[in-house]
């Protein structure tokens, strides 16, 4: 269960200007459904999984994962698994050894490294340096940091990124299943056909509020697609 | 053309402007600080040859010239963004100019060019200051001139060696260490006489006059007075910690150091330099460890600035061990754990006496905490290094008064390391990842 409440951010800008990156935003994610998340770019998707998950602090409101704030939770990979742009790991490390470090953060065996190496396919990559993976296999690195604890909520930022046509099914797939055995999912994406395909419920945001949420058919409503939806919700975005 | 897109490419960079900026203000404001004090030299006859006024600060201002140099070269091969590691501007500009050695005589043209217009004015600010201060008369153009060719082929030669390395920090590390109270170099000369052949021996005779560098007091001997690390953690665990939480942490980040291919270079490099020096006639072990200590503060500044490095490692680590303060601890504990054998086998191997050997070893590790400190706040490398090495070599010689003779001392060196991570730890807990 993930509860967003009220987030608000400012940022002052290069015209030193302060912009409001984040207003009132405030939506759940349930467990046992895959919650979209969905906006332009630069719509605050980004922000509000940061500070869903401790990274970035916000001015007001607040956001809990299992009802508590990411930062009070203890051996927090086997709550909540992530996925943030990249790898994750810093480049001169070998796959291997980078989930070994995370493994050991949460006092989880380093034999999960080698088995969450093969749910993701990198089995044959684990000694190599995470600057010589290619996007995908990178992306890979990072599900498989974020399997390691086999947490009940997973947290993703644009997962099917980079991914070639068979990872991105294997995500689909891995996804639903990770729902239907009553996980929580909350994942970002501007990748509207992506997300009509595995989302039960949808939240759309635009210049950093809430435009519309609810189920994947009450969101798309009379609009015919999900496509149409989201321009007519965010009919002033520059296309 | 490919000059014009080089000048460019260069002058976007904010830290091409910092080391211009850098390089020209810092002699003046050196030459002001030291106002008082030159004047004083004068009047009571210490300073008798003021020929050289205007002209020996400038070597400080050099950083500047290095810092561009460097840049030139470094910024091809930082990492694009977080989603590739591997991508690199590099492969943009060979694109655009294939034909490699063009490229490289268009940057070298194009750091010429920028680095020859900062030495004209920083030469010329600092004369003008000198002569307003002291009212002495203006150097013979020759000797400006050679200043000038040295500002020039000082930032060509960082050019170089990063052009090599492919890094900023192994340039700016020789360079400056080099640029110290009594360089290798220097002590070379006394090995073989190729060795005044070396740039910066032959270098500044295109216009130094007087060559008069006196010995500091090096690193050691103090006993193990404060025990900063000890209240910081004592302090954390006053917080709510999860079971066996900390163990975990170190555990975590020990893995993390020890995987890192850097640091073990460093550590050998380090210890190898120091094997060098020591071996050299005439050397006892403080004067290798003078030098040497720069690879502690490297060291330091890797370990504090890896987590910041492309591919973006810091989200990882702060989703996996979300506790910041505990967090910080932990790291401060683990790299000290890891630098006391270091810094232990380095003093071994210095040929210093033995009972000095517990006092050095404790300012090493203290100094690569500090390091690590001064790097997680900028949160990155490089420019940790120049702040450091800056302070630790370039700084002592040229403000004898001014400067407090704190860093060699251990108990001041605990300070400092305290402090450093102190500020460290709040900044990491207070910001935005």
């Amino acid at each position: 269960m993930i509860e967003i409440d009220g987030l608000g951010k400012s940022r002052i800008s290069k015209s030193r200007k302060r912009k409001q990156i984040l207003s009132d935003v405030t939506f759940d994610a349930r467990p046992g459904r895959v919650t979209g998340f969905l906006g332009p770019n630069g719509a605050g998707k980004t922000s509000t999984l940061r500070i869903l998950l401790g990274l970035d602090r916000a001015e007001s409101g607040r956001a809990l994962v299992c009802g508590r704030p990411y930062r009070k939770l203890d051996r927090p990979l086997t709550t909540v698994g992530v996925l943030l742009d990249g790898s994750g790991a810093h480049r001169a490390r070998t796959a291997r050894a980078h989930l070994r470090w995370v493994a050991a953060s949460n006092g989880l065996p380093g034999s999960r490294a080698d088995e969450v190496l093969e749910v993701v396919g990198l089995t044959a990559e684990a000694r190599t340096r995470a600057d010589r993976l290619s996007l995908g296999m990178s992306r890979r690195l990072g599900l498989a940091a974020a399997l390691l604890g086999d947490p009940a909520v997973l947290i993703l930022d644009e997962p099917v990124n980079g991914l070639d046509p068979g990872g991105i099914r294997w995500m689909r797939e891995f996804l639903r299943d990770s729902a239907g055995q009553g996980r929580t999912v909350l994942l970002s994406s501007h990748l509207m056909g992506e997300l009509t395909e595995i989302a039960d419920d949808v939240v759309v945001i635009d210049k950093g509020r809430i435009v519309t949420q609810g189920s994947l058919a009450a969101v798309t409503g009379d609009h015919g697609s999900l496509e149409e939806a989201f321009f007519a919700l965010t009919a002033d975005a520059p296309w | 053309m490919v000059i014009r897109a080089e000048l460019r490419k260069l002058l976007a960079l904010p830290t091409a402007w910092a080391g211009l900026a850098v390089g020209i203000l810092l002699a003046p404001a050196i030459a002001l600080v030291n106002a008082r004090y030159t004047h004083h030299a004068i009047e009571t006859g210490t300073l008798t040859d003021t020929s050289d006024l205007g002209l020996s600060e400038l070597g400080i201002g050099l950083i500047g010239a290095m810092i561009l140099g460097v840049v030139v070269m470094s910024s091809e091969y930082t990492s694009t963004g977080d989603d590739a590691p591997g991508a690199r501007q590099l492969t943009a500009t060979l694109i655009a100019t294939p034909r490699r050695l063009r490229l490289l005589g268009a940057k070298a043209a194009a750091l010429t060019l920028i680095v020859a217009a900062q030495g004209a004015v920083t030469i010329a600010a600092n004369l003008a200051v000198t002569h307003r201060l002291y009212g002495v008369a203006v150097p013979a153009p020759s000797r400006v001139a050679g200043a000038l060719l040295y500002w020039v082929l000082t930032a060509l030669l960082a050019y170089a060696i990063t052009l090599i390395t492919r890094t900023g920090i192994v340039p700016l590390t020789l360079l400056i260490v080099n640029s110290a109270v009594v360089s290798v170099s220097y002590l070379l000369t006394k090995v073989t006489s190729l060795a005044a052949y070396l740039p910066d021996i032959v270098g500044p005779q295109m216009f130094i006059r007087t060559g008069d560098f006196d010995t500091r007091i090096a690193p050691g001997g103090r006993r193990y007075g404060d025990d900063g690390l000890g209240a910081l953690v004592a302090r954390d665990r006053r917080r709510p910690v999860p079971a066996g939480g900390r163990v975990k942490t170190v555990d975590a980040e020990l893995r993390k150091l020890l995987t890192l291919p850097s640091l073990l270079l460093t550590a050998t490099l380090t210890w190898a330099c120091t094997l060098l020096l020591a071996c050299l006639p005439g050397s006892d072990g403080i004067a290798a460890l003078r030098y040497t200590q720069a690879g502690f503060l490297v060291l330091g500044a890797l370990a504090g600035s890896s987590e910041y490095q492309a591919g973006g490692q810091i989200r990882t680590t702060l989703v996996a061990m979300p506790h910041r303060l505990a967090l910080q601890a932990a790291k401060a504990v683990t790299l000290a754990g890891v630098t006391l054998p270091v810094a232990a086998v380095v003093t071994a191997t210095s040929m210093l006496p033995a009972a000095r050997w517990p006092g050095t070893i404790a300012y090493l590790t203290l100094t690569t905490l500090l390091a690590a400190a001064v790097a997680g706040i900028v949160r990155d490398a490089v420019p940790a290094v120049l702040v450091l090495l800056g302070l630790f070599y370039l700084a002592p010689p040229l403000l004898p008064h001014a400067y407090p003779p704190v860093l060699p001392e251990l108990g001041h060196t605990a300070g400092w390391a305290l402090t450093a991570l102190t500020v460290a730890a709040l900044t990491f807990h207070r910001r935005d990842a």
